[in-house]
């Protein structure tokens, strides 16, 4: 379970992007909701424990993040990934961006590609695999951080606006490899505007709006609000 | 040919000591400008914008103010490097701190909320990241030092101030060319001039080669 304690965070001294956020995520899909600005990406960076808050506490399955030692922070940090709004890859191919995350855990190069080969072939881009980074379209790379994160084996998926250059078939394989990880026992927080989609996965729906948690419900009842929206 | 044997010693340690300036200078400059990049308060925006400032700083009054330090009579003096290549490596690793740090500073804190951060989020530790961070900017690190590399060899005040154009010993580009012109030989400093504006436009040659090649 992730946990934020009356967490507060700024930018710049003048405006507060989060304002005193009370949490507890353990659902297997939670979604955050909420307008340009609301705060959702700096919510998911404080979630990933990539920026730290002003005041308050973030809890990683019951441990205080910011206060552990350096060691427990690298294995905390280890079942945590964030996936950027816009995917950042790293120089080279498709195939070694995906086996950053194992070579750095000490797996030989050789097992690192041999496992990241396989993960692309399941989900479906292996075609890309020996491409360069400033060789694909923007759905393309997107699949790719994809693919990094979760080939790290971190327990919590934390992804920012997942689908926003996807079509509609490779929005479904996406589906598909959520619930798959959702089977394997990994959590997954997604921030999106996108409420077919949100839909679509069973999940918790946290609205935020000025950086304060407006309004709570699950994904069943998104679906009157799509009716209003398309029958309007 | 004794004369072209003196400038050809004479460009040779007009390039080790401006190169070595560069290093030592990258040393605490990169260090600097890399944890400056990771800090969002107030005092480090502050501290850029006085970096930035002091890059245009006069070179001859760095001159003067090393050369007080290191005067015989100077707080420094009992080092007794005053006049000699260590004393102009210093001097000209100074003179280009603020331009290294600014540079750098602008490269790292884009690549930070990038790379840094992606490399952390997929189970780096620092050292790991920071690796990943420098493969991603190298170009773009190596640019900086060349266009730091360019102000030292190019400088005069420093050069002259501490150094004191010693022949032999602490003789460089700028320093012959501003002499040979008092003594009126101006073939000779205009060859020098010719030698030193092939290094420095060879120089800037190979960083916009590499500028342009970064967006790979
Ligand atoms: N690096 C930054 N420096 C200063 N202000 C920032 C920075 N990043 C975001 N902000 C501000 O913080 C607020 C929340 O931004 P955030 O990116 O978290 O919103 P968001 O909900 O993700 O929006 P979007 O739907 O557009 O992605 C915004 O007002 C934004 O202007
Ligand atoms: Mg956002």
């Amino acid at each position: 379970m992730i946990e934020l304690r009356d967490v507060w965070f700024s930018y710049t001294k003048d405006k507060n992007v989060l304002k005193g956020i009370n949490l507890k995520i353990n659902n297997n899909v939670t979604i955050i909701m909420g307008p340009n600005g609301a705060g959702k990406t700096t919510l998911l960076k404080i979630i990933s424990c990539l920026y730290k808050p002003d005041k308050g506490e973030v809890l990683i399955d019951g441990l205080n993040f910011w206060k552990a030692n350096s060691k427990d922070k690298l294995s905390l940090r280890r079942k945590l990934v964030y996936v950027h709004e816009n995917p950042v890859l790293f120089k080279g191919t498709v195939v070694s961006n995906v086996m950053y995350p194992l070579l750095i855990r000490g797996y030989s190069r050789e097992n690192a590609k041999k496992e990241a080969l396989e993960l692309l072939n399941r989900m479906g881009i292996d075609h890309i695999a020996f491409r360069q980074r400033d060789e694909l379209s923007a759905g393309e790379a997107q699949l790719v951080a994809f693919a990094r994160a979760i080939i790290s084996g971190a327990k919590y998926i934390i992804l920012d606006e997942p689908i926003s250059s996807l079509d509609l078939e490779h929005r479904k394989r996406l589906e598909f490899n959520l619930k798959d990880l959702v089977r394997e026992g990994r959590k997954i927080i997604i921030a999106t505007h996108d409420r077919l989609f949100a839909f679509k996965l069973k999940a918790r729906v946290i609205e935020i709006d000025q950086g304060q948690l407006s309004r709570e419900f699950s994904s069943e009842e998104l679906i009157t609000e799509l009716d209003n929206i398309i029958f309007s | 040919m004794a004369l072209i044997a003196e400038i050809i010693e004479i460009s040779i340690r007009s390039l080790i000591i401006s190169s070595t300036a560069t290093l030592l200078s990258a040393s605490w400059s990169i260090p600097i400008s890399f944890h400056l990049s990771k800090s969002k308060n107030r005092l480090t925006v502050a501290l850029v914008g006085v970096l930035n400032a002091l890059i245009g700083f006069p070179t001859v009054l760095i001159g003067l103010l090393l050369y007080m330090l290191f005067s015989s009579s100077g707080p420094l003096g009992y080092l007794d490097i005053l006049y000699t290549p260590i004393a102009i490596i210093i001097g000209e690793a100074i003179l280009i701190t603020p331009l290294i740090i600014s540079l750098s500073y602008d490269v790292f804190h884009r690549a930070y909320s990038e790379y840094w951060e992606t490399s952390i989020t997929l189970g780096a530790t620092s050292s790991q990241a920071f690796i990943k961070l420098i493969e991603e900017t190298y170009g773009e690190v190596v640019v900086v030092f060349l266009i730091g590399f360019s102000r030292a060899i190019g400088e005069l005040g420093v050069a002259l101030m501490v150094g004191g154009n010693i022949r032999g010993f602490t003789r460089v580009f700028t320093t012959t060319i501003a002499l040979e012109v008092a003594k009126g030989n101006f073939e000779v400093a205009l060859f020098l001039g010719l030698i030193l504006l092939i290094i420095v436009s060879t120089t800037s040659a190979v960083i916009r080669l590499l500028g342009g090649k970064r967006i790979d």
